[in-house]
């Protein structure tokens, strides 16, 4: 197995505000490999964008910062890096698509400038020759009538237009990863397919890894070669997708699967998980999920100690105390350069 | 352009015909005869009347309105000169001051709002924000007496007051109500603004901007600045006609013949032609400025169109 | 099935608007101590009420009836050295007490916005709640009679409205307006003159609030039931207002003292009685020969109120507006 191409080990992220300190993200540990598109999953809140942003290091730094932990990009440490250096990565190695296309644009600058600001911070190019870098970069998106487009304002373009220009803008200096935050659910659910197909498209041809946060167990399912699931601050389960769907350990994750709604299924009612997400700052001790969690019958253990997360079956790494032998299982790095199968990923 | 223009002033005549309404009840309904009240109580009928002639309030009501809205004023009666001549002569005293100080003043209300809004929850956020709050409180009066006490009387770097019509005297004349202009004025900007700059800097476009690699200095100059521009405009534009008003105390206090002086004259003087000028022209001023910042808006807005 | 353990932040008895709004506000240390200022204010102002008060600021203390700069001790002509509060701003240029002045400089600026409040509120109320409910030929009428008057620089408006009332009080002198103004000491015109320009504020905010609320459910629940235009906008939209009132009174209450010291410096402002305002024009030569201590008691006097209204009015609306909870 190849080194991985980003690595997060032991990462915890801080926000201090009036009310004390929170942590919506506390030792999340997870890798991406070239060329692999690894999905972090979870509900709102969980911490996903948190982890996301703090990899390029943008978390607001008043009231938020990293209390620990590295991050490994090729091997050195992000966390490390002076702010000058750090802004030659953002954009050019390591690249960011958000979720509300709408206002992640700047109104008041054409879409062309804003994607020739790109170009030109990471590329030694005269403006006409970024321009046409803009150009073909939104050409290779599947804009049609690119020319044209540059010299338009966002407010002009419809939503999934807009999604696609974030995306020309965020390839348009060849970035190693992508880190694509909830991409398409400001959208309709046919753009939503346009653009997941675009992302991986683009992937195949460029050999880029895409970190796909999202909250929707499909899109992972057609999407993802690793999975890694996240719940209240922490990592709960992280392996292949495959073996995620066929398999998945960890309680909140089978909660997840089971609350999907599913054709042919007779049912009366969508299984939900009982209870509510917690507030960050009041997380439960423990196990962050004991309180709605199925398999606690009252143990003691899921209350008082908060399960790592460990290796419980090949390239499989999950966090809960009831998985079969637990405690024996290895506290290994959680890093799977696992891929989808060609083939169908079967429920 | 020109046709959203002409739009804009054809759908500003009612507010037009309200202000000539307004400048008309005022000094010529609810406001007592102008001629007893320069003239004092002993003045004969007949030189009353002569007074209202030259008053031009001799005529009948619907007349004095009809000569509001055409601009017909009478003479001052304290110069024994036309308004518009003594607009002329003084308006641009106003300006010399109050434009210098416009300009400074915005740019240090900018700089000062995007320095502290980049480094928020600083001392230097809470410092300048107090001394904003405090700036604002000070009653203008007091701050422009105080400056000229310190910087004139004590300190003696400026005249204390005083005007001369060559350009480099000027200057010297000039310079203390300037600044103590843009003093006065700075803490409500900067606070203002700053809460402007505030909302801006929380905004989506700003995070990819950052994601791309931009710097943030710069984010904060090409990026925020290019949106606050928009209400910039909105606040500053509508103030521009008090630029010709200057500002009544400051003119007064340092005894610069400017507009804002002739107006303070002219209630001293029971002057009601002066005053009434003074009134109706800065408000159409300010409705015609409104119409500017209009037209700016498409300029400065690419969401704006000429709708 | 385990218990489900809430974890949301347990609440106790839901807390009307205005408990909520107060505990913020006494919260927050300097929201309290603006409010604590202001009510010395109000305490300050009330007392001055007093008769005596009349005679305290007419009385020269020293027995040459001139200047003296503030002094902790009073000699008395037989050399004996008392505390004499009056002497601890010092005597003005008839050699009346600066400390009891500015204290009664306090109930005039109170008089002030009490009055001018209760004037331009009423004015911007009324007229806001009615172009926002009723709409049509109504909402058109007032704004653009707002429009009209907002056209106008407002204190170039407050001016010439000051300007024009006391020429009626000079003119019929036996008007009621002018044997009012004459006892209050020209306090009807500066109350009036700022009374009727200031409403336009709040008349906009109040309108479009009401155009908020009159389109929300429980308008429309009120009506079904059957109530009628003036009970549903008296009884259920207007206390949805108060918010804005509240704050509005706050930040106005400082551009009317401040506006009284314009007036005073032209001489349309209050004649008989020592206002802050006056107090500085008077003060204004006196600074070139030193005398430094009127002007200086009666800026800071203002300078002080205003900024405890002012971030009161600032604390007021973020305790009141939840919305306004991301930039502080």
């Amino acid at each position: 197995m190849a080194a991985p191409l980003l690595e997060l080990r032991n990462l915890t992220v801080a926000f201090d505000t009036e009310r004390g300190q929170i942590r919506p993200v506390q030792n999340v540990s997870l890798s991406v490999f070239p060329g692999q598109t690894m999905a972090l999953v979870g509900e709102s809140g969980c911490g996903k964008s948190v982890t996301a942003l703090s990899i390029l290091r943008l978390i607001p730094s008043p009231p938020g910062r990293v209390l620990g932990g590295q991050v490994l990009f090729e091997g050195k440490d992000l966390l490390e890096l002076p702010e000058k250096q750090m802004r030659l990565v953002r954009g050019k190695d390591i690249a960011m698509i958000f979720q509300e296309p709408m206002t992640s644009l700047n109104p008041v600058f054409t879409v062309g400038e804003q994607i020739v600001e790109a170009v030109q911070l990471h590329q030694n190019v005269r403006t006409k020759e970024a321009y046409e870098i803009a150009e073909q970069a939104m050409r290779d998106v599947g804009i049609a009538d690119p020319g044209k487009r540059l010299h338009e304002y966002p407010h002009r373009l419809s939503g999934g237009m807009r999604q696609r220009v974030m995306i020309a803008m965020a390839l348009s200096c060849r970035p190693k990863l992508l880190i694509a935050d909830e991409p398409t659910t400001a959208l309709d659910v046919t753009i939503q397919a346009q653009i997941l197909e675009l992302l991986r498209e683009l992937q195949e041809q460029r050999g880029m890894s895409v970190m796909l946060i999202t909250h929707d167990l499909g899109v992972v399912a057609e999407n993802a070669d690793a999975v890694a699931v996240m719940y209240a601050s922490k990592v709960v389960e992280y392996t292949g997708v495959n073996d995620l769907f066929d398999s998945p350990r960890h309680p909140y994750t089978e909660g997840l699967f089971r609350a999907m709604p599913r054709l042919g299924r007779a049912g009366q009612r969508l299984e939900a998980i009982a209870g509510t997400v917690p507030n960050p700052e009041r997380f439960p001790p423990g196990c962050k999920f004991h309180p709605r969690c199925p398999r606690m019958n009252g143990d003691a253990v899921c209350a008082g100690q908060e399960p790592a997360l460990r290796e419980v079956a090949a390239k499989h790494w999950a966090a809960c105390h009831h998985v079969e032998n637990f405690a024996a299982k290895p506290v290994t790095p959680p890093t799977t350069d696992s891929r989808r199968a060609a083939a169908e990923v079967p429920r | 352009m020109l046709a959203y223009i002409f739009r804009k002033l054809l759908l500003s005549i009612p507010i037009l015909l309200g202000i000539v309404a307004v400048t008309f009840l005022l000094f010529c309904i609810v406001a007592p005869d102008p001629a007893r009240v320069y003239a004092g109580k002993f003045k004969s009928e007949a030189q009353l009347q002569a007074i209202r002639h030259q008053l031009g309030t001799d005529v009948p009501k619907w007349r004095q309105f009809t000569n509001i809205l055409t601009f017909h004023f009478a003479n001052s009666s304290r110069y024994q000169e036309s308004v518009w001549r003594l607009f002329a002569r003084k308006a641009p005293v106003s300006l010399a001051i109050q434009v210098p100080a416009f300009f400074i003043e915005l740019g240090l209300q900018l700089a000062l709002a995007l320095l502290v809004a980049s480094k928020r929850g600083t001392i230097l956020d809470y410092g300048v924000t107090f001394l904003s709050v405090v700036g604002l409180s000070v009653p203008a009066i007091s701050l422009y007496l105080t400056m000229q006490w310190v910087f004139g009387g004590w300190l003696q770097w400026f005249p204390v007051a005083g005007w001369s019509a060559g350009f480099f005297y000027a200057l010297h004349f000039a310079a203390l109500p300037i600044i103590a202009s843009i003093i006065a004025g700075l803490g409500y900007g900067v606070r203002f603004y700053r809460t402007v700059v505030l909302e801006e800097i929380n905004a989506d476009y700003v995070r990819t901007a950052r994601a791309k690699g931009v710097g943030a200095r710069e984010t904060l100059f090409t990026h925020v600045l290019g949106n606050v521009l928009i209400p910039v405009l909105t606040n500053t534009v509508a103030t521009l006609p008090l630029l010709f008003v200057g500002s009544l105390l400051l003119e007064r206090l340092f005894q610069i013949p400017g507009f804002g002086n002739l107006l303070v004259d002219a209630i001293h003087a029971q002057d009601q032609p002066v005053v009434m000028f003074i009134v109706y022209v800065t408000s159409l001023l300010y409705l015609l400025m409104l119409i500017v910042t209009d037209v700016l808006y498409t300029l400065v807005d690419p969401r704006v169109t000429l709708r | 099935m385990t218990e489900i353990d809430d974890n949301s932040r347990a609440d106790a008895a839901p807390q009307s608007i205005g408990r909520q709004a107060w505990s913020r506000l006494v919260g927050s240390r300097l929201s309290l101590t603006s409010l604590i200022v202001v009510g010395c204010y109000v305490a300050v102002g009330i007392v001055s009420f007093a008769p005596f008060m009349e005679g305290k600021i007419e009385e020269p203390i020293s027995a040459d009836k001139t200047f003296a700069p503030p002094a902790f001790f009073q000699t008395s002509p037989d050399g004996t050295r008392s505390i004499s509060p009056a002497c601890w701003l010092g005597l003005d240029f008839e050699g009346r007490s600066v400390l009891w002045r500015v204290a009664y400089g306090t109930r005039i600026a109170l008089l002030i916005m009490i009055c001018t409040c209760a004037i331009s509120i009423s004015i911007g109320a009324v007229l806001g709640l009615l172009a926002g409910f009723f709409g049509g030929w109504v909402d058109d009428l007032i704004t653009w009679l707002y429009s009209t008057v907002s056209s106008i620089p407002w204190l170039l408006l407050v001016i010439a409205m000051a300007y024009v009332i006391q020429n009626l009080q000079t003119v019929n002198s036996g008007s009621v307006l002018a044997s009012v103004g004459a006892k209050l000491g020209g306090l009807p015109t500066v109350v009036l003159a700022l009374g009727l320009t200031d409403w336009v504020g709040l008349c906009r905010l109040i309108r479009g609030e009401v155009i908020k609320l009159r389109d929300q459910d429980f308008v429309v629940a009120a009506r079904a039931l059957g109530l009628g235009s003036p009970r549903i906008l008296f009884r259920h939209i207007l206390p949805n207002t108060f918010h804005i009132v509240v704050i509005t009174f706050s930040l106005s209450s400082v551009a009317y003292v401040q506006a009284e010291t314009v007036l005073a410096f032209l001489g349309l402002g209050i004649t008989t009685k020592p206002s802050w305002g006056r107090m500085i024009d008077d003060s204004k030569l006196e600074l070139l020969r030193g005398v430094w201590w009127e002007f200086a008691a009666a800026s800071v006097a203002i300078l002080i109120v205003s900024l405890a209204l002012n971030t009161l009015g600032d604390a007021l609306r973020d305790a009141l507006d939840p919305k306004l909870h991301g930039v502080k």
